[in-house]
């Protein structure tokens, strides 16, 4: 960058006083899970270990079934994501490129569901569950989610980008149109459906209301929903409590670190309507 | 796989051998789980039935109990919360243990205190049973006590005057785990006779808290939890350490606490041991010693198949040698051990003396005394409906008048020129006279004003309760199963979708004019049947349920039409009001503050400093991280003793003089959660404004640049109206998503680990998205959640109407 070495100076000096608060909460969660309970229980502010101790892991890993909720989470989020990886670009396929009778019109009811907020839908989907006979179960978690509606809107302003002579090349080689989905727009498309993977992914591996109202049986629980329970079960244990949110913090992290071109290209593509 | 395994034990069952009996416990931890589990094994031994025991968390286990009633998916029977067997039991959910549940159902209640039971009782059925009680002891350092020469408090103005001399030592006091609570109120009010709620001489429900007696006991539990306690609702481990410490600045040498406690300072500190005593909870100097308790309740489910095994599982668990073995495994339990109080009379009497007198027990005759005392005073009052609502309003004039205290104080320190420490030590030294007279005169007033204000609202709400329990509950279990099999609109909704996509489906199938589209339509089938099913027919079936009264625990068939009372009654509600005007005041703040933030660090990271991937990382890793993590890591940073980070870093800079009760005053509450928002939402919005702002042509910048434009010139005049887009988009998304905001103050206020925690203090941050949850998964309306979820649909649909013109207009243009 340039500027006058003042310019530089607030510049940085905004950066690392932002940067400090933001890694703060992280600094304590990871300092506060290595304590023992006698850290913990002691009166006066420290913001370092004496004696780094895994024994908060150790009594988390006793006392919550992470494990099983992190397979849980994993589960559901798999099955969302490769669900909205498929139906939304071929939804949102056959919107931008073909011409059919009403398009429109369902084009735009799809979209009108957009407008509802989750919480108008949260009694009668209780009671739509409880009758379909999925409470407990990780259909609701699962099924709503797997073609949503702002995937197929994000795939169809996608798709519309690809030029349509290719399309007509592929039905003069007599492709079908499963056949021209499945080679020529699918591969094309695949900024699309990286950011329908992390979108839908994230969106299922963070979400709390939807399994705190349908989920009952605790080895049926995913991970946000034993991380809250976590102040439930282990009063007074700050340190317990931090070390479930390393563990739920901690793989999406490192993940991040990988793919954190990736993951921020999706997120800002998510947000920019044309 | 459990549902395999469900499967496999439903074949079992039909085949004639029988499944093992499902026990549900709300158990503190995995330890009680297991000691349940080795009960059962013993039990089984005894009896030949298999019991299954599944743990629930304290905190959303209402939550789940519910859930599972609602389904019709319920346990034999379950451990739950004291309030649970009124709660099940009136919406019909429940077997009554004196006349329904066999012979050793109905001698059963000889096991108990005659006293314990009226809250479990409803119309003479007896829907469940005491298993384990909780109560308050005070816990002192007897080497401080003595040096001081101070007596162990016996009764409220010995109490008093302890507080005055340790005061005066220049020592803190501090109550914990009670502190604000509504339910411990019972300990300073029922020693005269006077619990929250009573009833007037026709026998209807009746508040009593315009009565002077009631009020000094509510002003005396005042004036000791918020003026004096200094360190506030902390968490019980922050507790211990203020017990064991030395440093008059940090340090409590008495602490009013539940009676467990003792076992948490015995593990933690074990230099202590010798130099502290618990003795029971003091009587009020003109009435009698009383207790009221916490604690957990055994319940026989209406869907129990077998409910006469579930009463024997219940009778096993209740007996003498059961609950001897149970206070031994929980005193055996190194980091989590505890000595619990059994609501078994035989427990406590003579001839439990031999288990008493065993030498490991040696070390607890203390507590074991403690416990005996307090168990003779035990006591409960029947609940009756609407209690909980009369229950929420007093408990937020509670909250109310506890921050109003405080703020007082506070204003005498400042004036006196003195921190709230030094004042306790000149008053509790006997000076300053005439401010501590006129401090509790004018708390003695204003909670005369504020139970004068609400008493009205809280009988309405008792007798409001006892209508709709006579309108829909009374005597729903004989009524409940013909309303099983019934229709409901839900059922037409539903096949009327399944219908409209059949239909759609045979038309694309049979007309040729749209079959030639077969793919088409195949193709956009998925998000469209979805679409229909879950979301139309769901937002349908929420208008209809918005225009009845409906239960969830009962049958849909149920659901009574009301017309528009519901929104009536929401939009004459304060509550809705006040929780509008939440939402908005928490969108208004927290976007533009948000917004601001994100400008100027997105335009810095366009600049592209240095190692510009390490900032980006710090910048976005909360992107990616949970809400619900967060608020924990959040929760703790907000703790309020100089032990909180936040607070330790503003005392520590001299921002401050008081350590700030964040999470546990209403005036903190609301600005911790806008705090927490908008670290958590930062991440993004920087994302979306620098991704805008790296559309802007470098050009523009390089032609400002030879203008002389500076940094913050350029930022003004170029990458400000670059973004302009985008601000409006984050904008209106950012109020859309605040308006729905429910995460955050869910885990903030404490819900996950306490079932009655509100959504904050005196309410405070009741916003819409929690006032829907709490009117349809903790009141149970689902009338008026369906009614008020509508009105934020109203609201919802105008911002995304002006989102939407605009973005039209912008097309145009």
């Amino acid at each position: 960058m340039k500027g006058t070495r003042l310019e530089k100076a607030g510049l940085y000096g905004a950066l690392s006083l932002f940067g400090l608060l933001l890694i703060l909460p992280f600094y304590y969660m990871v300092v506060t899970s290595l304590r023992s309970s006698q850290e913990v229980a002691r009166p006066e502010l420290s913001m370092i270990v004496e004696q780094p101790t895994m024994l908060a892991y150790d009594e988390l890993l006793r006392g919550a079934n992470v494990a099983g909720a992190t397979l849980n989470s994993a589960l559901i989020a798999v099955i969302s994501t490769l669900g909205a990886c498929l139906l939304c670009p071929l939804a949102g396929y056959a919107f931008a490129k073909h011409v059919f009778p009403g398009k429109n019109a369902l084009f735009l009811g799809l979209l009108s569901t957009l407008m509802i907020p989750g919480s108008v839908l949260l009694v009668p989907n209780f009671l739509l569950f409880r009758d379909f006979g999925w409470l407990d179960t990780f259909a609701p978690l699962i099924i709503p989610g797997l073609a949503g509606a702002f995937g197929v809107f994000l795939s169809r302003q996608f798709i519309e980008r690809i030029p349509d002579s290719l399309i007509e090349a592929a039905h003069l080689d007599g492709l079908s149109e499963p056949g021209i989905f499945g080679r020529i727009i699918l591969p094309l498309s695949r900024p699309l459906v990286a950011a329908l993977g992390i979108l839908t992914f994230l969106g299922s591996w963070n979400s709390f209301v939807g399994p705190l109202l349908y989920l009952v049986d605790e080895d049926k629980f995913t991970l946000p929903l034993i991380i809250a329970m976590l102040q439930g079960r282990f009063p007074g244990g700050e340190h317990v409590q931090m070390a479930g949110a390393v563990v739920s913090i901690a793989p999406v992290l490192i993940l991040f670190l990988f793919f954190q071109r990736q993951i921020v290209a999706s997120l800002a593509f998510s947000g920019l309507k044309e | 796989m459990r549902w395999l395994a469900s499967i496999f034990a439903g074949a079992l069952a039909c085949a004639g051998i029988a499944a093992p009996l499902q026990f549900w416990a709300v158990a503190g931890s995995v330890e009680d789980a297991a000691m349940l589990r080795g009960l059962a094994q013993d039990f089984k031994e005894e009896t030949g039935i298999e019991v299954e025991v599944t743990p629930l968390a304290w905190g959303d286990f209402r939550t789940k109990y519910f859930a599972a009633m609602a389904a019709g998916l319920p346990p034999d029977c379950g451990l739950t919360n004291l309030g649970g067997p009124f709660e099940y039991g009136a919406v019909g959910g429940l077997y009554d243990f004196r006349t329904e549940l066999g012979p050793v159902g109905a001698a059963l209640e000889k096991e108990f205190r005659p006293e314990l039971l009226p809250m479990f009782t409803v119309e003479d059925r007896l829907y469940g049973v005491p298993s384990d009680l909780s109560t308050l002891a005070v816990f002192y350092r007897t080497d401080i006590f003595e040096r001081l020469g101070i007596q162990p408090p016996r009764t409220w103005s010995e109490l008093n005057r302890a507080y005055d001399q340790l005061e005066a030592d220049g020592w803190q006091t501090a109550f914990s785990f009670i502190r604000s609570a509504q339910w411990a109120m019972g300990n300073f009010t029922m020693p005269y006779g006077l619990p929250s709620i009573g009833a007037d001489e026709s026998g209807r429900a009746k508040v009593n808290w315009l009565n002077p007696e009631y009020q000094k006991g509510v002003h005396f539990a005042l004036m000791t939890w918020s003026a004096r306690s200094l360190h506030g609702a902390d968490l019980q481990s922050r507790q211990v350490g203020l017990f064991r410490s030395n440093d008059r600045e940090n340090a409590s040498p008495m602490v009013v606490d539940i009676t467990y406690f003792g076992e948490s300072l015995r593990r933690q500190a074990p230099e202590l041991e010798g130099k502290w005593a618990a003795i029971p909870w003091p009587r009020a100097d003109d009435g009698e010693a009383h207790n009221v308790m916490g604690g957990t309740a055994y319940v026989v489910f209406r869907k129990s198949k077998r409910p006469e095994d579930a009463a024997r599982w219940i009778a096993f668990l209740s007996r003498r040698e059961s609950q001897n073995a149970m206070i031994l495994d929980r005193l055996n339990r190194r980091e989590q051990s505890s000595l619990t109080m059994s609501s078994v009379q035989a427990v406590w009497g003579p001839q439990n003396d031999e288990f008493w007198s065993r030498p490991e027990l040696a070390p607890y005759q203390q507590a074991r005394q403690v416990l005996a005392a307090s168990y003779q005073s035990f006591a409960t009052t029947a609940s009756t409906p609407g209690s909980n609502d009369a229950g929420r309003i007093e408990q937020n004039l509670i909250d109310k008048v506890g921050a109003w205290i405080r703020g007082q104080v506070d204003a005498e320190a400042q004036k006196a020129g003195l921190s709230r420490a030094e004042l306790f030590r000149e008053m509790g030294s006997g000076r300053l006279a005439a401010v501590r007279k006129s401090l509790e005169d004018r708390a003695r007033q204003k909670l005369a004003e504020e139970y004068e204000a609400a008493a009205p609202a809280a009988n309405a709400a008792l007798a409001a309760g006892q209508a709709r329990y006579d309108r829909e509950l009374k005597g729903i279990s004989e009524r409940a199963a013909e309303l099983e099999g019934q229709l409901s609109v839900l059922d037409f909704a539903k096949w009327g979708a399944f219908a409209l996509i059949l239909a759609g489906g045979l038309a694309v199938a049979l007309k040729s004019r749209l079959r030639e589209h077969f793919w088409s339509y195949a193709f956009v089938a998925p998000p469209l049947a979805l679409a229909l099913i879950f979301v139309f027919v769901p937002a349908a079936a929420a208008l209809w349920i918005s225009l009845t009264a409906y239960h969830p625990a009962l049958p849909l068939a149920s659901a009574r039409w009301v017309g528009l009372e519901n929104f009536a009654h929401a939009l004459g509600s304060a509550d809705f009001w006040a929780s509008l005007g939440r939402t908005v005041l928490f969108g208004a703040v927290t976007v533009p503050i948000g917004m601001g933030f994100s400008l100027l660090l997105a335009y810095a990271l366009s600049m592209r400093p240095r190692a510009a991937s390490v900032w980006r990382f710090l910048f976005f890793a909360p992107l990616v991280t949970s809400i619900v993590s967060v608020a924990l890591i959040f929760t703790q940073l907000f703790l309020s003793g100089k032990q909180g980070w936040l607070n330790g870093l503003l005392l520590g800079l001299g921002w401050i003089r008081e350590a700030i009760p964040f999470l546990e005053t209403d005036q903190w509450f609301m600005p911790s959660v806008m705090v927490l928002a908008i670290w958590h939402g930062l991440a993004f919005t920087i994302l979306i404004f620098l991704a805008g702002m790296q559309q802007i042509p470098g050009q523009i910048y390089e032609a400002a640049e030879v203008d002389g434009a500076g940094l913050l010139r350029r930022f003004r005049h170029v990458a400000l109206p670059g973004v302009r887009p985008q601000i409006f988009f984050i904008s209106i998304m950012g109020f859309i998503g605040s308006m729905q905001v429910f995460e955050p103050i869910y885990i903030l206020a404490g819900k996950s680990g306490n079932a009655e925690a509100r959504f904050g203090p005196n309410d405070s941050g009741l916003t819409l998205a929690p006032l829907i949850y709490r009117e349809g998964f903790e009141t149970f309306r689902m009338g008026e959640a369906a009614a008020y979820s509508y009105l934020l649909f109203a609201i919802v649909l105008v911002l995304s109407l002006v989102q939407l013109r605009w973005a039209q207009r912008g097309e145009n243009s």
